[in-house]
């Protein structure tokens, strides 16, 4: 479903009266996710995990390599062609309240994905948005409060709910459970898991809790400096771990 | 609402619109009724104010000059946000060599004083209401496409626009819903507290004759007139002077209030971290 | 016996129209490590705020004692007496100076003397590396560890007996948080008191000798660290211990945490 081949990023400090740097972020990264399977991206602070997911959505471009989702080169592809793949692959982002606009309602954030795609009557919609609301657990009546109202572990729950909304195949989850306490968390993958089996999804999770991953995904990679260190699949089970990746597990 | 001080500018505020509306039904006189006869008479129970050096009365020329000065600033204004709004967007949104281009173009309009680019203008554009509108927008959108502009960069950086692109949204749907907004808001307050300086330019050019024309009723223009008779009437100039400063006090103290109010609150909420060192 | 440093007697706070905290008392002694567990919201670091006497504005005391070494608190026991490390310490920093600017100016400040020499070697008990090259550059410059370490650093140059620390590693990837908390139980063997917040069962059971539970502003539960998993635990107590064990378990069937050390 998603494959990416030796991505390679460079940042260029071009800034004039500096000397010119130039930043490795990303070295020959290949991977291939198949179709049903989850993968997660292990990984320190600042290991390139979050580069590589802009660079996967096709916010960024890649310095070298090629990014293919279900068949089309996502670098090839202008801004109006990218909505056609964000149909199929959305994201879930880290801090809740700095990805829904403050000034929008939960039925205002849920909408927004729905209207860019199908033709539906305001009835449609909302029946729609009362749907993902039950799905992700949260109340109806939470449906015209502002998004600032809301707890964290609720607001990162409406997240989901939007990145559901259009039925995708891969939902990309960008650290999307660090902030939130730990009783939230659990009851997140909890709900996570069980989505997975609802709506046949294929997660793409990056985080540096090594927890997380585990219980979320079938592949693991495990990136450190930009480099993949190491790669895990559940029918092999943890084999042979750089020491890195061990330090990684003593949670 | 339970501030008291901006009730009394909202009823001030809309005693000056209310006139402006309603000033056939105000004012006891037709501003423009010339009575020789009767020139530089008294305050009495027939004339309020008194009437001015054509006999004219005086206090029915402010009525009606209420709604010239409110008229032409709205205009400016509305005109300042038009041109600023675009100019600031698309060179905040696209960014590039379009960013360089339009920014520049502002420094050239920000290099001059506002009051001698507005003169040049009506040099060029001749005298005249409409053109001392054009002039005052023309020295004045500059400031406004900058901060709009600023606040457009800033706004693109946030988390939630990019959570806008990956669902789907095209460009003009997130400037206009995502972005709009947030720039409204802020631009919206700036300009309240402009009104009033932008109301004493136009008082200002009229009252060099360069704006509005002598026989209409307009503040600036009323002090024009009275400016000969200064030593022997200076009520005439005291009475329309008194009402710029009235308007242009209400205008900057509502704006003043409503960006403590909004901008504060705004503010409070992404700064609120309480930061304790030793 | 060990000496009381705090004591907290019928703590209750809150603004004008709800109270935020009720009725908390705990002690913490000499050498000893605290944690105060909850999720956010439950008016741990308010709790933490009172002891330093710093509450917003808008926050009052409403009723209770806090005793500071059986002495009512004065404004010169903070930095000398209690110091406190911030959860996001890039927001702590000011970006103009450098570190080592910052450093003297807070040492000065609470009469204690700077010397380069003296600071190294502080900074490099805290394992940073080049501690030169640290004091010279700017926070920005830092990563998010380094920068914690160096309040920590800061803090133990301060000499005070007791230390608050406000979710010093939710900032942190786990492998940082682990070097923290390593930091942290240095701080024990210097005979430090520490006031730990955070929300993470994980991080309160690796460092803490006695563990205070709070939940909607109030103090459900308070133990020592080996009662964790006694019978007559408090309800919320035992919901916290089951959403950290499910956190465990995977469908990988490997054990994590310390077992998985010992593999």
């Amino acid at each position: 479903m998603l494959k990416c081949e030796n991505i390679t990023k460079i940042y260029n400090d071009n800034s004039w009266f500096s000397k010119k740097e130039s930043i490795k972020v990303l070295e020959n990264i290949s991977f291939h996710l198949k179709q049903g399977r989850s993968m997660g991206f292990a990984g320190r602070n600042g290991a390139g995990k979050s580069t590589l997911m802009r660079i996967i959505l096709g916010l960024e471009k890649a310095t070298e390599g090629t990014v293919t989702f279900m068949g089309k080169d996502i670098h090839s592809l202008k801004y109006n062609e990218l909505k056609n793949v964000y149909k199929d692959m959305q994201v879930v982002f880290q801090d809740p309240q700095s990805s829904m606009n403050p000034q929008f309602t939960v039925y205002d954030v849920i909408k927004e994905p729905i209207e860019n795609y199908y033709n539906y009557t305001k009835d449609e919609i909302k029946d729609i948005v009362l749907n993902l609301l039950s799905a992700v657990k949260l109340s109806e009546d939470k449906m015209y409060k502002n998004i600032t109202h809301l707890s964290g572990g609720e607001q990162q729950r409406v997240a989901i709910a939007r990145a559901l909304s259009v039925q995708p195949k891969l939902l990309i989850l960008d650290e999307a459970l660090s902030s939130l306490d730990m009783i939230i968390q659990a009851e997140i993958i909890k709900l996570l898991e069980e989505l997975k089996e609802k709506y046949k999804l294929s997660y793409l999770v990056i985080s540096h809790d090594i927890r997380i991953i585990l219980k979320l995904c079938d592949d693991i990679i495990f990136l450190e400096n930009g480099i993949i260190k190491d790669r895990f699949f559940i029918e092999q089970g943890i084999n042979n771990p750089s020491d890195s990746f061990k330090n990684m597990m003593i949670v | 609402m339970k501030d008291k001080g901006l009730i009394i500018l909202f009823s001030l505020l809309a005693i000056i619109i209310l006139s402006a509306l309603f000033a056939p039904l105000i004012a006891p006189y037709n501003p423009y009724d010339v009575d020789l006869t009767n020139k530089f008479a008294p305050v009495t129970s027939s004339h309020i104010l008194g009437t001015d050096h054509l006999g004219r009365d005086v206090f029915s020329r402010i009525i009606y000059g209420t709604r010239m000065s409110l008229i032409s600033v709205l205009a400016t204004i509305l005109l300042v946000l038009f041109l600023s709004l675009i100019v600031g967007s698309i060179a905040g949104f696209r960014g590039g060599l379009f960013d360089s281009i339009l920014m520049r173009i502002c420094d050239v309009f920000l290099t001059f004083p506002t009051f001698i680019l507005a003169l040049f203008f009506i040099g060029v554009l001749g005298v005249g209401l409409i053109n001392v509108i054009i002039a005052i927008a023309l020295t004045h959108w500059a400031w406004y496409a900058r901060i709009v502009r600023s606040i457009v960069l800033e706004t693109k950086q946030k988390n939630y626009v990019t959570a806008a692109k990956c669902s789907g949204s095209s460009r003009l749907k997130i400037v206009l819903k995502h972005i709009m907004p947030k720039v409204l808001s802020q631009v919206i307050i700036l300009a309240t507290l402009d009104l009033g300086h932008m109301m004493l330019h136009v008082a200002g050019l009229s009252f060099l004759g360069l704006g509005v024309q002598a026989p209409t009723a307009e503040w600036g223009v009323m002090i024009n007139d009275a400016a000969p008779y200064i030593r022997e009437h200076p009520e005439l100039m005291i009475y329309p002077g008194i009402c710029i400063f009235i308007t242009v006090a209400v205008f900057n103290s509502i704006g003043e209030k409503l960006r403590d109010r909004y901008e504060t609150k705004e503010f409070s909420s992404s700064e609120s971290e309480l930061c304790v060192k030793s | 016996m060990c000496k009381k440093l705090i004591s907290i007697n019928d703590l209750s706070a809150g603004t004008n129209k709800y109270q935020i905290l009720h009725n908390i008392s705990f002690d913490i002694n000499e050498g000893e490590i605290v944690c105060l567990l909850g999720q956010s919201g439950s008016g741990k670091t308010m709790t933490a705020l009172s002891i330093l006497n710093m509450l917003p504005l808008n926050v009052m005391q409403t009723s209770g004692t806090i005793l500071y070494d059986d002495k009512p608190f004065d404004e010169n026991m903070r930095g000398s007496f209690i110091s406190m490390i911030m959860q996001s310490p890039a927001s702590c920093f000011d970006s103009v100076f450098t570190i080592g600017a910052q450093f003297k100016d807070i040492l000065l400040s609470n009469n204690k003397e700077y010397s380069i020499d003296k600071v190294c070697a502080e900074l490099e008990k805290v394992e940073l590396k080049n501690p030169h090259d640290i004091l010279n550059s700017y926070p920005f410059q830092l990563s998010g560890g380094m920068l914690q370490r160096v309040m920590i650093t800061i803090a133990l140059s301060l000499d005070s007996k007791i230390i608050i620390a406000d979710e010093p590693t939710s900032d942190l990837d786990i492998t940082g948080q682990k070097e923290i908390i390593d930091l942290i139980l240095k701080l024990k063997q210097e005979n430090k008191a520490v006031l730990m917040i955070t929300h993470n069962l994980a991080v309160a059971k690796s460092c803490a000798d006695k563990i205070a539970v709070m939940d909607k502003g109030r103090l459900v539960d308070i133990f020592n660290k080996n009662e964790l998993l006694a019978e007559n635990r408090h309800k919320y107590t035992k919901e916290l211990i089951a959403a950290n064990n499910r956190l465990y378990t995977n469908k990988w069937n490997i054990d994590l945490g310390e077992n998985y050390a010992e593999m």
